[in-house]
């Protein structure tokens, strides 16, 4: 054994698994992790609220399910989630020097992008994922249990939707955290007032939001133009294709700007 | 310019319009160098350059001939000891140092495997499984140096490894460095501890305001220097009688009574001609002399004269 390390691609699967591992630790390991597990529940109890107070037994449960998925999932915590944990992804270790030691290593500097994004979207999803079948378990045990199977479509667009929403928003936060001192104020304004807002704008001017393909995503959900009206929706691949660009292009950017930053 | 391990060349940093450095040019040989100069001087920018950091605005830097920016080659040369207490959280010592392993393509076992041997060279083994927020600052510095060690680098950058050691904890440090020292290991050190630089370092590159003050073995400095002040304390029962015998060496600009009751310090503008003339004026007059040095003659002296 080489105490130098291996060779650059021999190398690589080792140090990505272990900073995609120390990414999910910086998730999970710390006492924030509680404040944001609580807010991720607050469908749930949402949920358990709404089904024990109901007079009456309500149908078409997977319509509440699907409103919740939209407005508290995906217009809220989503965007929230990610703004916080996706600006600091590399501003963080810029600011507390971590970034020297994983800059003084094998790994080139696009590689630290790359390894700490999927950490922080397997972190995302994962903690996302539990919150969002909780509330569909809840809401579903409302009513007989086929109901829960013969709805199993909803609950699988709206993880994919999110999945994808987490994946473009981790992408675009992380860019303002790697180019900006200070991305949560630019972030914030970005997310609630760009994304949220200009969404429900008339025709062509709500497709410069990533918000509106994400929709267009989940409006390929049956129920959901039931629950809330989107207005003209874009087709749900193309709307994928173009988040996946939008992922690609962003986080280019992100390396491309960490490449040429000096580490203080 | 070639030959060094490190070759600097006309290299300026501007951060807006103040400037890190300022057209330095230096080469590194093999060996032990120390870095000195005032807080601001451009020491750890210049560091921050060789371990490929920061990038120069303006001028060449390499390292065993290789270019340094974002060069995982290069990298897997060097190991750097960062002067801000920097960690990541939720870390152990042996977690810390044995992830900076991986970190270099090894595979978990591996990695605890060197994390240990490096844990072991800076005496950490009893504490390497306690959260390294809890270390003392010595203990930090400790750790941060077996992570700049575990993969067994040919060049270590250390940025004031001394700083905030406890006296023991500084024996320690600088045993580990002549070891690696002696072992083959080409060191860079920085610090503003000057008397304890003096006893690691061979040669001296001083800096200030961003340039090259001077470089080389600190009496070769010093004998570059025809002209610089010496300060002579001579201990001696007979002080009062010296003094005035002293007065009339050419070259002696004052001479004042020291704070003990034997000491008398007399500072020259000329060294060589100060120490002809008193040895004779000790045979002659057959004087007491319980001791002769020079405060002068260390880098603390030097390096005050050099930049101010």
């Amino acid at each position: 054994m080489d105490a130098k390390g291996r060779g650059y691609m021999e190398g690589l699967p080792f140090r990505g698994l272990a900073l995609v591992v120390r990414t999910v630790k910086d998730v999970y390991l710390t006492k924030g992790v509680l404040l944001a597990i609580f807010f991720l529940f607050i469908p749930p109890l949402i949920s358990i609220y709404t089904l024990t107070n109901a007079q009456e037994g309500f149908k078409d449960w997977w319509n509440l399910f699907s409103a919740f998925g939209l407005i508290l999932y995906l217009q809220l915590l989503v965007l929230l989630y990610c703004l916080v944990y996706g600006s600091s992804m590399i501003n963080e270790p810029l600011d507390s020097r971590t970034m020297t030691y994983l800059t003084m290593r094998s790994a080139k500097r696009f590689e630290i992008i790359l390894w700490k994004y999927i950490g922080l979207v397997f972190s995302l999803q994962l903690m996302f994922s539990l919150s969002i079948i909780a509330t569909y378990l809840i809401l579903g045990s409302h009513g007989p249990i086929s109901d829960i199977r013969s709805n199993l479509d909803i609950l699988l667009i709206l993880l994919f939707t999110v999945d994808m929403g987490i994946a473009v928003y981790v992408a675009l936060f992380s860019l303002f955290g790697t180019a900006f001192k200070h991305p949560l104020m630019i972030g914030i304004l970005f997310a609630f007032f760009w994304e949220v807002i200009m969404v429900y704008l008339e025709a062509n001017v709500k497709k410069v939001t990533m918000m509106h393909y994400l929709q267009s995503i989940f409006r390929s959900n049956r129920t959901i133009s039931e629950a809330i009206d989107l207005g003209d929706a874009t087709g749900s691949v193309f709307s994928t294709i173009f988040l996946l660009v939008m992922i690609i292009l962003l986080l280019s950017l992100s390396m491309l700007i960490l490449s040429r930053k000096d580490v203080n | 310019m070639t030959g060094g391990i490190v070759e600097v060349d006309s290299v300026s940093k501007f951060y807006g319009k103040v400037m890190g450095l300022n057209e330095f040019s230096a080469t590194i040989d093999k060996g032990m160098t120390g870095l000195l100069g005032p807080n601001g001087a451009g020491k750890s920018t210049l560091l921050k350059m060789i371990t490929g950091q920061i990038k120069p605005s303006k001028g060449n830097l390499k390292v065993f001939g290789m270019k340094v920016w974002d060069n995982p080659g290069a990298n897997r040369l060097m190991g750097y000891c960062p002067e801000q207490d920097a960690f990541f959280k939720n870390m152990t010592g042996l977690q810390f140092v044995s992830f900076n392993a991986r970190m270099s393509g090894h595979s978990p076992a591996e990695a605890n495997s060197l994390a240990k041997a490096a844990i072991r060279k800076v005496d950490l083994l009893g504490d390497m499984n306690r959260s390294i927020f809890g270390y003392s600052k010595g203990m930090r510095q400790r750790i941060k140096l077996a992570q700049a060690l575990v993969c067994d680098p040919d060049l270590l950058i250390l940025d004031e490894p001394l700083a905030g050691t406890d006296p023991i904890g500084r024996v320690k440090i600088m045993d580990l460095l002549f070891d690696l020292k002696r072992s083959g290991k080409d060191i860079i050190v920085s610090s503003h501890v000057l008397h304890e630089i003096e006893r690691m370092t061979e040669s001296i590159i001083l800096v200030n305001k961003g340039k090259l003050v001077a470089k080389g073995n600190i009496h070769e400095i010093r004998e570059s220097m025809d002209r610089f002040p010496l300060t002579v304390r001579i201990r001696s029962p007979e002080r009062k009688r010296i003094g005035k015998m002293v007065m009339d060496i050419p070259g002696v600009r004052s001479v004042s009574l020291g704070d003990d009751s034997d000491e008398l310090l007399i500072r020259t503008g000329h060294p060589p001609t100060f120490f002809s003339n008193f040895q004779d004026m000790v045979m002659q007059k057959e004087l007491q002399l319980t001791s002769i040095d020079s405060p002068d003659d260390n880098l603390d002296a030097i390096f005050k004269y050099l930049v101010t």
